[in-house]
C-alpha cells in the first residue's frame, strides 16, 4: 500500500522534477506517484509553463532588422515550401505596367538605401541590401513615394509594405535630424481621423530606416509626416514636413 | 493595387487572431503570412533570451535563426502539453546553455594558450512595441518580485547561467539542501502568481 504523501511534498517534488534537480531516490518516488496519479502531469506541464515564462521578465530586445527575411529565405530553401503564390490573374496582367514602374522606383530606392548605408559597415550594407532586394522582389510589395515640403523640401523617401509583414518599412533621405525633444510622426488620415503609425528621428546624415506597425484600415494615399515636440500628444496636429505622392 | 494591399492586410489581421497551433498548421500548408506572424510573436522573446545568456549579439542572432528553423522543420511541438511561448523559450534556453558550456570549454582551452582574452561585445537595444508582450512582461516581473531575493537569485542563476544547484551552492557558500528548497519554493510561488497566464 502506498503511503500518503503531504501535498506540499508532492508539489516540491514536481517543482524539483521540472527544475531537473531531483535525486535518484526522489525521481523514483515521483515516478511511482505519477504512475498512480497520472493527473499530476497537468501540474508538471503547468510548472514547465511557468519556467518558460521567466524570460518575459527580461528587457526585450528586437532582433536585427534583416533576420526576419533571412529566416524566410532559409525556410523556403530548406523545407522547399513555395510560399503561397496566388494564381495569375488578369488583374495582374493589367497591372504589369504598374509593376514595371514599381521596379524603377525600387531601383531608385535601392540607390537611396545604398547612400544611407554608406555610413554603415560593409556587412550591414550587404545584409540590408539583401533584405531590401528580397522585400522588393516579392510580387505584392507595395511602395508609396514620399516627398518633403517646407523645411524638409530636400527630403525624399518611400514606405514599403510587404505581404507577410505586419510592419511597413519607411526609408527617407535628407530629412533634417531633430534635436532632443522633437520627433517625426508618420500618420494617415481615414474618415477625417488621424491615425498614428509611429514616431522616429533621422540620423545625423538625414537618413531614416524604420519599421512601423501598420494600423488597421489604413489608407496609403493619405500619408503625412509631421514634426512635433516630444510632449505633444499623438492627437496633436503637428507641422507637416513630408507627404505621400499618390 | 490599393485594394490588394488592404486585402492582404485584412488576411494578416484575420490570421493574427489565430492560435499558435493554428498558425503552425497553416504554415505547414505553405502560408507564409502564418510564419510571419509566428516570427513577430516570438522573435523578440527568443532573441532577448539568447542575448541574455550568450551576451553576444551575433551568437544570439544565429541562435534565433536556429531555433525558428528547428521549430519549423521538426514537428516536436505539442499544443496539448503547453503553450508555444514556453516551448520555444525552454528550447532557446536549453540550446543557449549548451552553447555557453561549449564556449566555456573553448575558452578554457584558449586561456591555456593566451594569457588574456577580451570577450567584450557590443549590444544594440531597441524597445519592444507590442502591448500584449509588454503586459505579459510586466506580469512576470511582478510575480518575480513576490519571490524572496534568495529564491529569485537561485532561479535566475539556474535559468540564465545554466548552473546546477550544486554549483549554485558552492558559489553562494550555502548548503545544497537550502538551495534546493529555495529553487523549488520559488518556482511554486511563481506558479501561484502566474496561474492565469497562458
Amino acid at each position: 500500500m502506498t503511503e500518503v504523501v503531504p501535498p506540499d511534498h508532492i508539489n516540491e517534488l514536481l517543482a524539483g522534477y521540472v527544475l531537473g534537480e531531483l535525486s535518484p531516490e526522489e525521481l523514483e518516488h515521483l515516478r511511482q506517484m505519477l504512475f498512480e496519479n497520472p493527473e499530476l502531469m497537468t501540474e508538471v506541464y503547468g510548472l514547465q509553463e511557468v519556467l518558460g515564462l521567466i524570460p518575459y521578465a527580461l528587457p526585450f530586445e528586437e532582433p536585427p532588422f534583416h533576420l526576419r527575411s533571412k529566416i524566410f529565405e532559409t525556410t523556403n530553401a530548406k523545407i522547399g515550401y513555395g510560399f503561397r503564390r496566388k494564381q495569375f490573374s488578369w488583374q495582374w496582367y493589367h497591372l504589369a505596367s504598374g509593376i514595371a514602374a514599381l521596379l524603377v522606383i525600387s531601383l531608385s530606392l535601392l540607390g537611396l538605401y545604398n547612400s544611407y548605408l554608406q555610413v554603415s559597415s560593409l556587412q550591414a550594407k550587404e545584409v540590408g541590401e539583401r533584405y531590401l532586394i528580397n522585400m522588393l522582389c516579392q510580387p505584392k510589395t507595395y511602395l508609396m513615394p514620399l516627398k518633403g515640403i517646407d523645411i524638409a523640401s530636400a527630403a525624399s523617401g518611400s514606405i514599403v509594405i510587404t505581404p507577410g509583414n505586419p510592419k511597413a518599412t519607411l526609408v527617407i533621405q535628407k530629412l533634417p535630424s531633430l534635436p532632443k525633444g522633437q520627433i517625426y510622426r508618420l500618420r494617415s488620415v481615414m474618415n477625417g481621423k488621424k491615425i498614428t503609425w509611429g514616431q522616429f528621428n533621422a540620423d545625423a546624415q538625414g537618413s531614416v530606416i524604420v519599421q512601423l506597425l501598420i494600423p488597421p484600415n489604413f489608407k496609403v494615399s493619405s500619408l503625412i509626416i509631421t514634426l512635433e515636440s516630444w510632449e505633444q500628444s499623438p492627437n496633436s496636429i503637428g507641422y507637416p514636413v513630408m507627404m505621400g505622392i499618390s | 493595387m490599393h485594394s490588394d494591399v488592404v486585402n492582404t492586410n485584412h488576411e494578416q489581421r484575420t490570421l493574427a487572431q489565430q492560435t499558435d497551433a493554428e498558425l503552425f498548421s497553416l504554415f505547414k500548408t505553405g502560408n507564409s503570412f502564418a510564419l510571419g506572424i509566428l516570427y513577430d510573436r516570438y522573435a523578440s522573446l527568443v532573441y532577448s533570451l539568447a542575448l541574455k545568456i550568450l551576451t553576444n549579439p551575433q551568437e544570439a542572432e544565429d541562435l534565433t535563426q536556429e531555433i525558428f528553423l528547428i521549430f519549423l522543420q521538426r514537428n516536436t511541438y505539442n499544443p496539448n502539453r503547453g503553450s508555444l511561448s514556453s516551448f520555444i523559450s525552454i528550447m532557446t534556453r536549453s540550446r543557449a546553455i549548451d552553447k555557453l558550456r561549449e564556449r566555456h570549454t573553448n575558452l578554457k582551452f584558449l586561456q591555456r594558450w593566451c594569457q588574456t582574452m577580451n570577450t567584450e561585445t557590443s549590444s544594440f537595444i531597441t524597445p519592444v512595441e507590442q502591448a500584449s508582450l509588454t503586459e505579459r512582461s510586466q506580469r512576470v516581473r511582478n510575480a518575480l518580485k513576490q519571490l524572496s531575493e534568495d529564491q529569485r537569485q537561485v532561479l535566475q542563476m539556474a535559468y540564465y547561467e545554466g548552473l546546477t544547484q550544486s554549483e549554485i551552492a558552492q558559489r553562494l557558500h550555502v548548503p545544497l539542501g537550502t538551495i534546493k528548497t529555495r529553487a523549488r519554493q520559488g518556482l511554486l510561488k511563481l506558479r501561484q502568481g502566474l496561474q492565469d497566464i497562458k
